[in-house]
């Protein structure tokens, strides 16, 4: 049972990390929580659904998802998110505008009903007497992947610094020579792209409806608030407490006591540390 | 020099347009409500989970809705008092949530719906029906398990699934002991208020039958993860699993539990179908308790004329999840035949009285009654099991 709720822990802190850090970015350079976040991650699910059962290659499908979401979301910044830059009632409003038409989209294409993919790769491997099922032992390892890479692009790259240097002073940035607006536009469509990613990944695991993104992006905010507001590292560390937490309070002690922990642990947080385990904007080199 | 006419004489103008304005939307408003009849239409409002957890089952109601409409207006309709008159059901979505279920019943009662199917769901009815209850002026049929606890002798409210008080689900654990012959179950159901009774009151039943319940959780309605579930379950080693009642809770269970090679226990289930395991073929052996028959047994002469009709409607065979639509098919045309029974639309305690002495109706397809404090009476229910790829139907009487 231990190895079973630690493959779960792992896939639960995958999905959570790649669903918190496209929010972190959109956070840190635009300042913006993007409440619909979480509709962008389901729309992607239904259109990957579409693609897939219609025969295009899960790959391709994940990889030109990806790609239009981001398009998406660099479209979205410029013609409406640039709008309320700074101003948070207006950007929550335009958020809850953006969940209601995304909403209302999926029901009127794809219907109420729950959805589910057929699986990346069937199948299982025996690890002792545990069970463990291979697409998601092979999601845990895509989306570790990415992570990584993400978050040594943003360390160590010319682009990942010019996020940074928006992110912790624009106008100082803006001094520098950096083309501020359009970091702003790309930094939106790298969130969209991640939660996309997301979207994808985590539909071909389960079956899925529109409280999918709901249930999501509360998770990602916790997650953000644990790890710290701003903070990739944070992201990936609250995740994983998060998902750990779940998992083994699921295995061991029941699922009312597994929902319990990550609210405990969002509390102990809050209280000793507020601005989070590592709250601080995007990292400095 | 100020013309202090023009200012005040523009007010007047604007004044008595805003009057016009407002006496034309009142008169709008007046001319829309009605009670009862509405030009030759008997109006019935449903409130339904077309969207959320319990999406599936409102879509297997609605069709129930649908194809008795079909049934009553394409066989000319109700005689009312001497006046021909169609049945008109609105359907309106309630989300599966309990503020949802208020709104659309606060505006079906601003447009003066006096007959309703539904709150539907135990989780939205209690709070909803609140507004109906002390109104004497409006006659509520509803499935949900909740309803039961609020009927009363000669009451406005009906039942329109058999009964599922704490006495009755237990009989139910007796029928799967009695069926399967375990010796220990793990319950798993959903945290809500329907998941709350089917749990409780199964695991007291299967004790009383001496079962050791090994396992008892609920989850999420929206819980995806069920792999460390599987695995706490499997974990007790039980002989029978009880499966969440809802279909979206219990298919991705059994989904990830055929995942990781758990088959070969079996596997049961009440008020869900044998959707649950489409995806899970590799599952051995499913048992599913139905609350009315299974529609799409091609066997089952019984139910022959319904699933014709639902064929013609829909252009395909009813699937598993309608047997929900068998709750709400007869009981419409039971209400509709009360209506004509009472000659009246509109004097409720004349319908109520006349649908508790309903025993024939146009569109028949189970021998359902209302006893005298309007719980939905059936003869007997029906066991599936699913195994090898075979399904076996067996009645029994609750």
């Amino acid at each position: 049972m231990f190895l079973e709720a630690a493959t779960s822990g792992f896939f639960l802190a995958a999905t959570y990390a790649i669903a918190a850090f496209g929010l972190v970015i959109v956070f840190g350079v635009l300042d913006i929580l993007n409440f619909a976040h979480g509709a962008l991650l389901v729309l992607s699910a239904y259109l990957a659904s579409s693609l897939i059962i219609g025969g295009v290659p899960y790959w391709i499908a994940l990889v030109g998802i990806v790609a239009v979401m981001a398009l998406a979301g660099m479209g979205l910044e410029r013609t409406i998110f640039r709008r309320v830059e700074g101003e948070v009632i207006a950007g929550l409003v335009v958020s809850i505008g953006i969940i209601a038409i995304v909403d209302t989209a999926i029901l009127r294409f794809w219907g109420p009903e729950p959805r589910t993919l057929p699986r990346l790769v069937e199948g299982s491997v025996s690890v002792g007497s545990a069970t463990l099922p291979v697409d998601r032992l092979l999601i845990i390892a895509v989306v570790a992947v990415v992570l990584v890479l993400a978050q040594v692009a943003l360390t160590r790259s010319r682009w990942g610094k010019v996020l940074r240097a928006t992110a912790q002073q624009q106008d100082a940035a803006s001094l520098q020579g950096i083309p501020v607006d359009r970091v702003k536009t790309v930094a939106f469509g790298i969130g969209t792209a991640l939660a996309a990613l997301a979207g994808v990944v985590i539909a071909s695991t389960v079956t899925f409806d529109t409280h999918l993104g709901e249930s999501l992006v509360i998770k990602s905010f916790i997650v953000i608030i644990i790890g710290g507001v701003g903070s990739t590292t944070g992201a990936m560390v609250g995740a994983s407490i998060l998902g750990f937490a779940e998992a083994f309070g699921s295995a061991y002690f029941g699922v009312a006591v597994a929902q319990l922990i990550p609210l405990i642990a969002l509390a102990a947080v809050l209280l000793v540390r507020p601005h989070g385990i590592f709250g601080r904007r995007l990292e400095r080199v | 020099m100020a013309n202090r006419s023009h200012p005040r004489s523009r007010d007047l103008r604007l004044a008595g347009l805003g009057m016009t304005i407002m006496v034309l939307l009142l008169g709008l408003t007046a001319c829309a409500s009605d009670s009862g009849d509405e030009g030759g239409e008997l109006r019935i409002a449903a409130v339904l989970p077309l969207t959320g957890p319990a999406a599936e089952i409102g879509a297997a109601w609605k069709a129930g809705i649908e194809i008795a409409e079909d049934v009553i207006n394409d066989n000319g309709g109700l005689t009312i008092d001497g006046n021909k008159v169609d049945i008109k059901v609105k359907i309106v979505d309630d989300e599966s949530t309990p503020a949802g279920a208020q709104r659309v019943i606060q505006e079906l009662l601003n447009e003066d719906y006096q007959l309703f199917f539904g709150p539907s769901t135990s989780a939205n009815f209690q709070t909803a029906f609140a507004t109906l209850k002390d109104d004497e002026r409006r006659l509520v049929l509803s499935p949900a398990q909740a309803a039961e606890p609020f009927l009363t002798t000669g009451g406005r409210l009906f039942k329109t699934q058999p009964s599922q008080s704490p006495e009755a689900l237990a009989g139910f654990a007796q029928q799967f002991a009695d069926y399967l012959k375990p010796e220990t179950v793990a319950i798993l159901q959903p945290q809500d208020p329907g998941g709350d009774g089917v749990a409780q009151n199964l695991a007291k039943g299967f004790e009383e039958a001496g079962v050791d319940v090994v396992y008892n959780n609920q989850v999420p309605a929206d819980t995806r993860d069920f792999l460390p579930i599987v695995s706490a379950i499997r974990n007790t080693d039980p002989d029978l699993v009880i499966t969440p009642y809802l279909d979206s809770v219990g298919g991705p269970f059994l989904q990830q539990a055929a995942q990781v090679g758990y088959v070969d226990t079996k596997f049961a289930n009440y008020g869900g179908s044998s959707a649950q395991v489409a995806e899970a073929p590799q599952i051995s052996e499913f048992t599913y308790m139905l609350a009315t028959r299974a529609p799409d047994n091609p066997d089952d002469e019984v139910l022959a004329e319904f699933r014709a009709a639902y064929e013609e409607k829909f252009g395909h065979a009813p699937k598993p999840i309608d047997t929900y639509a068998l709750m709400v098919y007869d009981p419409i045309l039971m209400l509709a035949q009360a209506v004509e029974d009472a000659g009246t639309s509109t004097d409720i305690a004349a319908i109520a009285e006349a649908l508790r002495e309903v025993t024939d109706w146009k569109g028949k397809a189970l021998p359902f009654s209302f006893d005298e404090k309007g719980l939905i009476q059936l003869e007997t229910m029906q066991l599936a099991t699913l195994r090898d790829g075979e399904t076996t139907y067996t009645d029994f009487v609750p």
